[in-house]
């Protein structure tokens, strides 16, 4: 066990995309008992700094395995394909079709009489369309082959179109909170 | 090597003195300090029996006073009487220009630029100097109590402070002299001193607005773990601000045309302050104020009060509901709400805080001793008196850390409300041939334009390996460790070269400067300055062959070999050699050595911990199975 491990390694399960969130909510907060920095305070200097960077290791590990885009992104590094290094090539036309819609969707909720309910609304089409890249995602990352991989890698571009959407929404959520 | 055959393998080493540690609240009106006596936080009074002190300094020509002595000079002598110097912190002096209100001080000048300091009868001082003074006396203080030197403080900060905030207390305490165990967030530790108490499992609020901050945590408390959800606040509003409105709706009502100076100006807030709090007690009051040439005379209600303060309340509630849904909850799903801070007995901010989050409010606890306590009972754990098992801290990062890119933008490296501690790392190349430093500006804020974020340092990368423009590929590592400081290093990839950082912090002091006022600060209170700087290696020195003894004793047979063990052992020996000698220097560099030489036993310690509690989780499992 160490920190040279990959972060399903490190939490020990399975490294798969389908997770139990609160087994990993247990181990986290066992692993955290171990190696937080306050478990360290009358430690040397060496041990402090040794601390700090396995309690922040594995606070990455939890948010990444916890995070579906962020997990997807992860399986798909260690498959060792870099999201960034991908020719954006072109999108399903369908697909940005969608995207369109959910962006006019989106506005209207905005301009609607009572915008609250409007963008819960659009919250929960986001949610859906994102269970479902999701259920795909598994599908072709579990098949493992070349093709399959390439076909992975296009449902998590589509994943992070929906990722934006959505911290646009949450943007507009807070701004409607503070007016 | 006797040391070490004292204890048989297995058995724990002799069991150490108890430590003596304390919690500091550092507020803007005012702090105190508590400790753990036979197992209870208490917090510290004075001799007479007055546990606040008011975080006020009067700096005569000859003398430094603190606390209400210090308050009495702040209508006499007010531009020599620093109050609420919290607001000071981490701030520069531009930012100090575009406060609402007017600081009544003189500030010296520093090409507009920096951190202020302030002009008084004893010279130049910073608030960091400001503080540390406060600091100074409430650690005397609990020296006295406790009968000795302490080992460590842990002081609060508002969990909204930025890192320059924060930076700058931890500044402050190394000034008067404090080991900082740990800067702890003022609503987290309410939290502590509520949560222990009760055993209490769930989701809590603590709505903390004290004198001149305000702050709002979600928490999760689930068997003995406090997790902050997420965070917000203002730290530019409190009480204060309270007593503000009232000051200056009565210096509107009174007619008043002349202009108000310091003087008059302090002695109608702190009417005001009254009058705020006889209006916390009753419904309606006759107020009367005669002051030099300002007359003023009038009934007040609860009523009036409640209409003046409402936008102020309003603010802090917004600021509710948005930590609420960065927490992804919504108000039923809380337990508890707990209130902190002297500003929370004023009635209409319960009635408005219950009625956002639907349940009536804790104050259970004296809302100006709770985050004092709270501190209290973490550094006790800290320190090492009580086992860290039965509690553990997880808190967030308040503002997102950014850098600066092209166009003046801020790229996000480390968001808000992330637990922490946290690293993220970036990689930047060289756009000339041959470069071998580089800039980095860091900034803190949710907002795009680097204009609109606080500029917290620029870091210089320096002994990048000259290479051809864009072939360099330098690693930067952005770490906030669990006090929220940021600290960075750097690597350029391709020769495995680290580079050398030196930090420009905007506001804040570089490292030297700091070391200057602790030896200024020494030589003020007449001490042999060498001498405490022998003692302090000492006990640093003495500590850590506790520590790597303590931890040979326990994992030495099992993690390493019969060579490793005698490498430690023997660089150990050396440090024991030279430790109670006068030679500072052979100390500092025997730690140094033994510290290398226990570095990859502590990283094997660290390994084995780690397998330990992921085999203990399985353990239980399955003994949770046998039951079921």
């Amino acid at each position: 066990m160490s920190l040279k491990e990959n972060y399903f390694q490190l939490f020990e399960v399975p490294e798969q995309y389908r997770l139990d969130e609160s087994a990993l909510r247990a181990t986290y907060r066992e692993l955290q008992r171990k190696t937080h920095p306050d478990k360290f305070a009358g430690g040397s200097e060496h041990e402090q700094l040794l601390a700090v960077q396995y309690a922040a290791t594995i606070n990455d590990a939890y948010d990444v395995l916890t995070s579906p885009l962020k997990r997807a992104i992860y399986m798909l590094s260690l498959k060792g394909i870099d999201l960034d290094d991908q020719a954006s090539g072109a999108m399903d036309p369908m697909f940005l079709m969608a995207q369109m819609e959910l962006r006019e969707e989106l506005e209207q909720a905005e301009h609607s009489s009572d915008p609250e309910s409007a963008l819960e609304k659009v919250a929960e089409h986001i949610d859906s369309e994102m269970t479902q890249l999701q259920a795909a995602f598994v599908e072709q990352y579990e098949k493992g082959c070349q093709a399959e991989l390439a076909a992975a890698v296009e449902t998590v571009k589509k994943m992070q179109f929906l990722a934006k959407v959505q911290i646009d929404l949450e943007h507009l959520e807070h701004e409607l909170l503070v007016d | 090597m006797a040391l070490l055959q004292l204890s048989e393998p297995g058995m724990a080493p002799a069991p150490h003195q108890r430590k003596l540690a304390v919690g500091i609240d550092l507020g803007t009106t005012h702090s105190l300090v508590a400790t753990v006596r036979s197992g209870s936080a208490d917090v510290i009074a004075d001799h007479e029996g007055r546990k606040l002190l008011p975080s006020v300094v009067h700096y005569g020509q000859d003398q430094i006073s603190v606390g209400y002595e210090a308050r009495e000079q702040a209508v006499r002598d007010p531009l020599n009487t620093i109050i609420s110097v919290k607001r000071l912190m981490g701030r520069g002096i531009e930012d100090v220009a575009t406060f609402d209100h007017k600081m009544p001080y003189q500030f010296a000048e520093n090409e507009g630029k920096g951190m202020p300091k302030i002009d008084t009868a004893a010279g130049h001082v910073s608030p960091v100097e400001v503080s540390a003074e406060i600091l100074k006396v409430l650690a005397a203080r609990g020296r006295e109590a406790l009968d000795g030197d302490l080992d460590g403080a842990v002081i609060t900060v508002p969990a909204y402070f930025d890192e320059a905030q924060r930076q700058a207390t931890k500044d402050a305490a190394q000034v008067a002299g404090l080991k900082v165990l740990r800067l702890l967030n003022e609503p987290t530790a309410a939290a502590i001193a509520y949560g222990l108490d009760q055993e209490d499992e769930g989701v809590i609020a603590v709505y903390d607005l004290g004198g001149g901050t305000f702050d709002i945590s979600i928490l999760r408390l689930q068997a003995g773990v406090f997790e902050v959800l997420s965070t917000g606040g203002d730290t530019a509003l409190g009480g204060d601000d309270f007593d503000r409105a009232i000051a200056e709706w009565i210096l509107k009502e009174s007619g008043y045309t002349q202009d108000v100076g310091p003087s008059l100006s302090r002695q109608l807030m702190e009417r005001a302050r009254a009058i705020k709090e006889q209006l916390s007690e009753q419904e309606k009051i006759n107020a009367t104020i005669e002051l030099d040439d300002f007359y003023w005379q009038g009934d007040l209600d609860q009523h009036w009060f409640n209409a003046l303060i409402a936008p102020l309340v309003d603010r802090t509630l917004k600021v509710c509901k948005g930590a609420l849904r960065d927490a992804k909850l919504k108000a039923k799903d809380l337990t508890n709400v707990v209130m902190v801070g002297g500003s929370t007995r004023v009635p209409y901010v319960r009635q408005r805080v219950g009625e956002v989050f639907g349940c009536d409010p804790k104050v259970d606890i004296d809302p100006d001793l709770v985050v004092a306590t709270g501190a209290a009972l973490q550094a006790d754990v800290l320190v090492g008196n009580k086992s860290s098992d039965d509690m553990l801290l997880l808190d967030v990062n308040p503002l997102s850390l950014g850098i600066e890119t092209m166009g003046g933008l801020s790229e996000k490296i480390i968001p808000r409300n992330v637990t922490i501690p946290i690293a993220k790392a970036q990689e930047f190349t060289t756009y000339k041939d041959g470069q071998t430093a580089m800039a980095i500006h860091v900034v803190q804020g949710e907002r795009e334009l680097v204009a609109d974020c606080r500029s917290l340092a620029r870091f210089e990368l320096r002994g990048i390996p000259p290479m051809v423009a864009g072939a360099a590929r330098i690693r930067v590592t952005f770490q906030v460790d669990a006090d929220g400081l940021l600290s960075v290093s750097a690597k350029e990839m391709t020769t495995g070269v680290e580079s050398s950082v030196t930090v420009k912090p905007s506001y804040g002091l570089e490292e030297e400067q700091v070391t200057e006022m602790l030896k200024e600060s020494i030589a003020h209170a007449r001490d042999d300055v060498t001498a405490r700087q022998l003692r302090e290696k000492q006990v640093d020195a003495k500590g850590l062959l506790l520590s790597i003894e303590n931890a040979l004793a326990e994992d030495g047979d099992s993690l390493l070999s019969a060579a490793e063990r005698a490498d430690i052992e023997a660089a150990l020996q050396r440090l024991r050699d030279v430790v109670d000698g006068d030679d500072i220097h052979a100390i500092t560099r025997e730690v140094e050595k033994a510290g290398q030489a226990s570095n990859e036993f502590a990283a094997r310690r660290m390994d084995a911990s780690i397998k330990q509690a992921l085999s203990g989780k399985a353990l239980d499992a399955i003994n949770v199975e046998k039951e079921g």
